[in-house]
């Protein structure tokens, strides 16, 4: 082992570490099979993504012991998104995630439980639809309108675009906008009539994203007529969160690719790794990289404690991850030189998806400004 | 002018504890360490600081130091026997940061009980102990840390200051510079050449006294305009056979077990200050008289801040873990430093933006702190030096 690996081992406990071994192995053996259909098509991988997700029985990680889950805390997930984040799996951990938690805080628990039970168990294929940013403007504007007929039931209209991993849904989660009753959560079944799913190919090849088209779909309403604003920033910094640990894993990626690198490419009679000029920059991109994985651990500290701070936490470590991840992927890139440069090294797979990542959820500006609000300035 | 009279003003009631951000596992908000300290700082901390000369503030610095030992929380790290209170990393994580939250002065004679205390317990003979803990703990002898030459900074090895032994002790003879707080120190401990061997293997550490012929003293003047620093001349000073620590030829490893102290220390008490700078900013930002700053930028480059802060605080309580279960810090303490240089700056930077007027007069603690914090990359190691370690050590990087 490294001795950047034994770092964040301190406040892990030996649970958490097997579970990162596990995880980390699991990754690795299917990044094997997976990246080769990413690489000709993000919508095949995504598919077969989501099979080995279940397979793995992966999709109940965070849904309660009570509903037929795992029930694992904050600090777990992100050391599997983490790992996820390592390999650049194409698998669709994020809206599991997001998923669950949309069910957990926002809906009504008779209606959230029996679904929880069936995504643990793999008999629903679940994605979330909120617009491009997935949540963020869900309570001004989500781009789609709900509409109840005379008989009660609810059918959805509008477009949602660039929404990350619904490819092979059976049943989306759709954050939309009720005339009356403001913004809920409306369940969907894929397919159905006057729903469209049009996949979209993004330079991140990892993640399949979707321009969601309704066209008066019938839908369920989820949630009890208004969703709670705290529990909707809740599940959102919940996603940052999860963003943010697989970012840092893709950071670490790069880092480790381009030592190896560095220390057997020889130029000038030495490992290029033994010039300054390159070890002080690999240094600082360590730095980066330590710092933000200790915050992404100190969010989930804290959600996990139910300390204060969690929110302020965890977009914190999502702005430093995203940060350290496109650092990491720009340095990788360099250092490898021209053959940085190639398709055939894949380094450019992390700059893509540092890149691709950055605008999903929220963006930079959004971030900043959020952190500040929450911060009270 | 207002802006000023504002910052003076503010520097009065203890910090909640919120500004530091989280209460944390094993170190809590309400933690019983953290309570009596607090109570007793309420009751003692000095509440005006004196902004006069720098002797007087120096003064003013030893004599706050006489109240902490009166109270029995001088050296919380030495152990009981010492005077001091035992304490692990943990409880040196809560001291510092509830010294920070009282606004307390900065605590002085760092030499003296963050290095050559805890070395005099692994290296110093029972004599040497006995004579020099006490004074140094209480602050009656303040001591000063003699270790780079004008040709020897971050190649500490290659230094030249000589000592020979004589019928009558050491005859010491060299030059020393950095050498913080010597004007005002009454003891110096010296890294000097003492054998005929090279580079470190040569090396002893001797302890001398400043108040001789032998020893002259040139405070420099800083860019900031102060003079913390100074130029130690030695022609023939001389010093007792039985003050040499550890034995002839081995002050390169007492040296090395000196920095392992300083290094521990630096590696999990340094967010707290900058924190609460943070929260006193804050708090002006609210004042009327920073309506004319732009907003969006205050509140962005506030909020940029206290994330980083917030990092670096969580390394350093990682640290204090993993020092209080018995790991060394070592190269962790590497990666502090890089991430802490900046953000001093960077701070530091904010607060002149805070207070645009004032940061630009000269000789006010504004400007002096803006141009002082120039130096968080320079000493205890540059960044140039910590970025190495971390590139050799860290990533494994060929040398």
């Amino acid at each position: 082992m490294t001795a950047y690996e034994a770092s964040s081992e301190t406040t892990l406990s030996v649970q958490q570490l097997d579970m990162r071994t596990l995880a980390r192995d699991v990754v690795r053996k299917l990044a094997l099979s997976l990246a080769g259909l990413a690489n000709e098509d993000p919508v095949v991988a995504a598919i077969r993504g989501r099979e080995s997700l279940e397979e793995l029985g992966w999709t109940g990680l965070l849904v309660d012991e009570a509903d037929g889950g795992l029930g694992l805390g904050a600090t777990e997930r992100c050391i599997v998104a983490e790992e996820i984040g390592r390999g650049l799996l194409p698998v669709p951990f994020l809206s599991t995630s997001v998923a669950c938690d949309v069910l957990r805080l926002l809906c009504r628990p008779d209606l959230a439980r029996p679904r929880l039970g069936r995504i643990a168990e793999a008999q629903e294929r679940v994605g979330v639809v909120a617009g491009a940013r997935l949540l963020a403007p869900a309570l001004a504007d989500t781009g789609v309108r709900a509409a109840q007929a005379q008989d009660g039931s609810w059918s959805l209209d509008g477009l949602a675009s660039l929404v990350p991993e619904v490819t092979g849904c059976t049943t989306l989660l759709v954050l939309a906008t009720a005339e009356d009753s403001g913004t809920g959560v409306f369940e969907v079944t894929a397919p159905s009539p006057g729903l469209t799913v049009s996949p979209v190919r993004t330079i991140d090849l990892r993640r399949d994203f979707a321009d969601v088209t309704f066209s008066f779909v019938a839908a369920e309403r989820l949630d009890a007529e208004g969703i709670d604003t705290a529990a909707l920033r809740r599940a959102e910094y919940l996603a940052e969160l999860t963003l943010a640990a697989e970012a840092v894993g893709g950071a670490l990626a790069c880092l480790e690719q381009t030592i190896t690198h560095v220390t057997t490419r020889h130029q000038f009679g030495s490992p290029i790794g033994s010039f300054q000029a390159i070890k002080h920059r690999l240094a600082r991109a360590w730095v980066s990289i330590e710092s933000s994985r200790e915050l992404v651990l100190a969010a989930a500290a804290a959600i996990d404690d139910r300390t204060a701070f969690q929110e302020e936490l965890a977009i914190s470590a999502r702005i430093a991850a995203t940060s350290a991840l496109r650092l990491a992927a720009e340095e990788a890139i360099q250092f490898h030189g021209g053959m940085g440069f190639t398709w055939e090294l894949g380094v450019h797979r992390y700059f893509r998806r540092s890149f691709v990542s950055d605008q999903i959820l929220s963006t930079a500006g959004g971030r900043a400004d959020r952190l500040a609000s929450t911060l009270g300035v | 002018m207002a802006a000023r009279m504002a910052e003076r003003d503010l520097a009065v009631a203890r910090i909640p504890s919120s500004a530091l951000g989280p209460s944390l596992p094993l170190v809590p908000d309400d933690h019983r360490f953290r309570l009596e300290f607090r109570d007793w700082l309420a009751e003692n901390t000095p509440r005006s600081l004196p902004a006069v000369t720098e002797a007087e503030d120096f003064a003013f610095r030893v004599k706050w130091q006489k109240a902490l030992h009166e109270g029995g929380w001088a050296g919380p790290a030495w152990p009981v026997r010492y005077g001091g209170r035992g304490s692990g990393a943990l409880e040196q994580f809560m001291y510092y940061e509830e010294l920070a939250l009282a606004q307390a002065p900065r605590v002085t004679n760092e030499s003296g009980i963050l290095l050559l205390g805890p070395t005099l317990m692994v290296y110093g003979t029972e004599e040497q102990k006995r004579r020099f803990l006490p004074g140094i703990l209480s602050g009656d002898d303040i001591w000063c840390q003699g270790f780079s030459e004008p040709e020897a900074g971050s190649d500490l090895a290659s230094l030249r200051t000589s000592a020979r032994e004589t019928p009558e002790g050491w005859v010491i003879n060299g030059q020393k510079i950095w050498t913080t707080w010597a004007a005002y120190s009454k003891w110096c401990f010296v890294l000097c050449r003492t054998e005929s061997a090279p580079r470190h293997k040569g090396l002893s550490m001797l302890t001398v006294d400043m108040d001789q012929p032998g020893i002259q003293v040139r405070p420099i003047k800083q860019m900031s305009g102060k003079a913390d620093f100074c130029e130690v001349f030695f022609d023939e000073a001389l010093t007792p056979h039985d003050l040499i620590v550890g034995g002839r030829g081995q002050g390169w490893q007492v040296a090395m077990t000196m920095l392992q102290f300083e290094r521990a220390d630096q590696g999990y008490t340094d967010h707290a200050p900058l924190l609460v700078t943070l929260h006193l900013l804050r708090e002006a930002l609210g004042a009327e008289g920073a309506a004319l700053l732009p907003r969006e930028t205050a509140r962005l480059r506030f909020a940029d801040l206290w994330r980083r802060c917030q990092q670096l605080r969580r390394y350093n309580f990682r640290n204090a873990v993993n020092a209080e279960r018995g790991r060394q810090i070592g190269v962790a303490a590497s990666t502090v430093n890089v991430f802490w240089s900046q953000l001093v700056k960077d701070l530091a930077e904010f607060k002149a933006f805070v207070y645009p007027d004032a940061a630009v007069i000269d000789d006010t603690p504004l400007s002096e702190s803006l141009l002082y914090s120039r130096a968080s990359s320079i000493y205890s190691g540059t960044d140039e030096i910590q970025l190495n370690i971390i590139a050799d050590r860290i990533l494994g990087l060929p040398r």
